[in-house]
């Protein structure tokens, strides 16, 4: 029975606006990024290499999922679909699973709307990858898609939870950017060094050099434990630091992926949960 | 107008939104504050280096975001519920109900900015014990900044007004006002690249005489591209809040207010004039 759901979901996603805007700006990005650096390699003569911003698109998806998703789902809310599918038998279990299914579909065709142009474009303007092999960047790309079913789990059950379209849509782009800036910020904490070597010209001109100097910036004990592990569970962070991975530590990236399910798999079980028990009105 | 300034500003002291955006404000200062007090505390140093005197006027840019999730959910509530055909209805010129809304919108805007600097500062003065500021300047750039965010509210006004749907309405704003930070924070950094890399000398660690000549930053922004940034940067709201909080104001602080009411004026002029056009249905 829950075919019937997917398909009638399938046949609104085709005709869904945000959905179409959501591909136009990642196939932008994924055209934009290559050919930008493509002119900074002519003008400046640096050398530019296209797994510099390969997985850049990873960031940008917990916005672009907290959009689709809230539009999506309000839809359903707003026109009544939600109470003709619930009127007609199906349960909710199923329209949730159903609802799941279709938005991480639709995140992925997202995905691939950045990852195809930007091979399109990059290879033939910057060269071939350099940085990551071929089995790493299938392992990245793996990666992203358990932290974009994360963001799907928790923006889903968002908008499944809150009726209003208006509110769901506002509370889903904060809460994405809210993972994003966090992400950026605990990353940025934890790459401080604990010692820095500091070079500068002084007022007469001279050079002055302050080498091991302590970096009050540095976080350590249990607040960088705390930081760590938050770097390692949010999908916010875990985005930011696919984009800023040099390659190495491939275990990382296979513990990211395990957090990934273990997260999405709470939000999951919790919003069912509650979609079960909700008063739908 | 009176009477749609009265109905408007009695729904502003009741919104949900407006004091939740204010208690934002509260929190998010005392954070500021708290935390450059903890810094001070821990790693000592002047208390100047902690309180300094764009502290305050820290979260200008940021104003942006809030002031759009409110104008976004205020002004679309009036679309939903009907209270634009009412207003219509019963003889309101769009002109008048325009200017009404725009004056509510600026009057919160305002007061969600002054609740941030305001909670700042006396927080402040109670931890550091004093405002380690130059009052003269200090006020300059606060009526400064009281345009800028006049700026803000003038162009999310008439996006908000002329989408009639809330949830879409209310996600077009805060996209916008996010791009506009992104702006400008792009626009800054690209800005703030050096021409040249001066030459130096370093001994490391190891004694060993490390030297790098005179360099071109292959990064430095020139010609036209540095032309048309140069004026986003005095023209565009959210990159004058940056050079207010940057503490980067230019070497005549007339040009920032006088841009902000140029782009006050224009957008709305230009808003006016859709919103007389629209079909509002």
């Amino acid at each position: 029975m829950m075919s019937r759901l997917l398909r009638a979901n399938f046949m609104r996603l085709v005709k869904n606006k945000p959905f179409y805007i959501c591909i136009a700006v990642m196939a932008f990005c994924g055209i934009y990024l290559p050919v930008t650096d493509y002119s900074k390699m002519i003008k400046s003569g640096t050398v530019c290499i296209p797994d510099k911003n390969f997985f850049a698109f990873s960031v940008c998806m917990g916005v672009v999922a907290a959009f689709f998703i809230s539009m999506f789902i309000g839809t359903e809310y707003s026109c009544g679909t939600m109470r003709n599918k619930i009127a007609t038998g199906r349960s909710r279990v199923k329209v949730y699973f159903a609802n799941l299914i279709t938005v991480y579909a639709a995140l992925l065709i997202i995905c691939a709307a950045y990852v195809v142009p930007y091979l399109c474009a990059g290879i033939p303007l910057l060269g071939d990858f350099r940085v990551y092999g071929a089995e790493q960047i299938a392992v990245m790309l793996v990666c992203i898609g358990f932290i974009v079913f994360a963001y799907a789990v928790i923006f889903l059950t968002a908008a499944t939870l809150v009726q209003n379209k208006a509110s769901s849509a506002v509370g889903c782009i904060m809460a994405a950017y809210f993972l994003l800036f966090g992400g950026v910020y605990i990353n940025s904490c934890l790459m401080q060094e604990e010692f820095t070597d500091n070079v500068y010209l002084n007022e007469s001109g001279e050079t002055v050099q302050e080498l091991h100097k302590p970096n009050p910036d540095y976080v350590d004990g249990t607040k960088r434990k705390i930081y760590e592990f938050i770097n390692d569970v949010l999908p916010g962070n875990q985005s930011f630091s696919i984009m800023m991975w040099d390659g190495s530590d491939m275990s990382r990236i296979y513990r990211m992926e395990l957090f990934s399910s273990a997260f999405a798999a709470v939000s999951m079980t919790v919003g069912v949960i509650l979609f079960r028990r909700k008063d739908l009105k | 107008m009176n009477k749609l300034l009265r109905a408007n500003f009695t729904r502003l002291w009741k919104n949900k939104v407006f004091w939740g955006c204010i208690i934002f404000m509260v929190v998010d200062a005392l954070n500021t504050v708290i935390s450059q007090y903890m810094n001070f505390k821990r790693f000592g140093g002047e208390k100047e280096d902690y309180f300094y005197e764009n502290l305050a006027l820290g979260q200008t840019v940021a104003v942006s975001i809030i002031a759009a999730i409110f104008i976004g959910l205020f002004i679309g509530t009036e679309y939903s519920s009907g209270t634009m055909r009412n207003k219509l209805v019963i003889g309101h010129s769009r002109v008048a109900i325009y200017f009404a809304n725009l004056a509510v919108c600026v009057a919160a805007a305002v007061m969600i900015h002054v609740t941030y600097v305001v909670t700042t500062l006396l927080s402040g003065l109670a931890m550091f014990g004093g405002i380690f500021a130059d009052a003269g300047e200090l006020i300059v750039l606060f009526a400064v900044s009281l345009i800028v965010v006049t700026a803000f509210a003038a162009i999310l006004l008439p996006l908000s007004s002329l989408i009639p749907s809330k949830s879409a309405g209310v996600t077009t704003v805060i996209m916008t006002s996010f791009v506009l930070m992104m702006l400008a924070m792009v626009i800054h950094s690209a800005l703030d690249e050096p021409e040249i890399y001066e030459a130096y000398t370093i001994i490391d660690a190891s004694g060993e005489e490390i030297s790098e000549p005179e360099m071109k930053n292959p990064f430095y922004v020139s010609g036209v591209q540095r032309k048309i940034y140069e004026a986003l940067y005095d023209i565009l709201p959210t990159c004058q809040a940056a050079r207010i909080q940057l503490d980067d104001m230019p070497a005549n602080p007339a040009v920032v207010p006088l841009w902000s009411s140029a782009v006050i004026i224009l957008t709305t002029a230009a808003g006016t004039v859709f919103f007389k056009r629209k079909d509002l249905k």
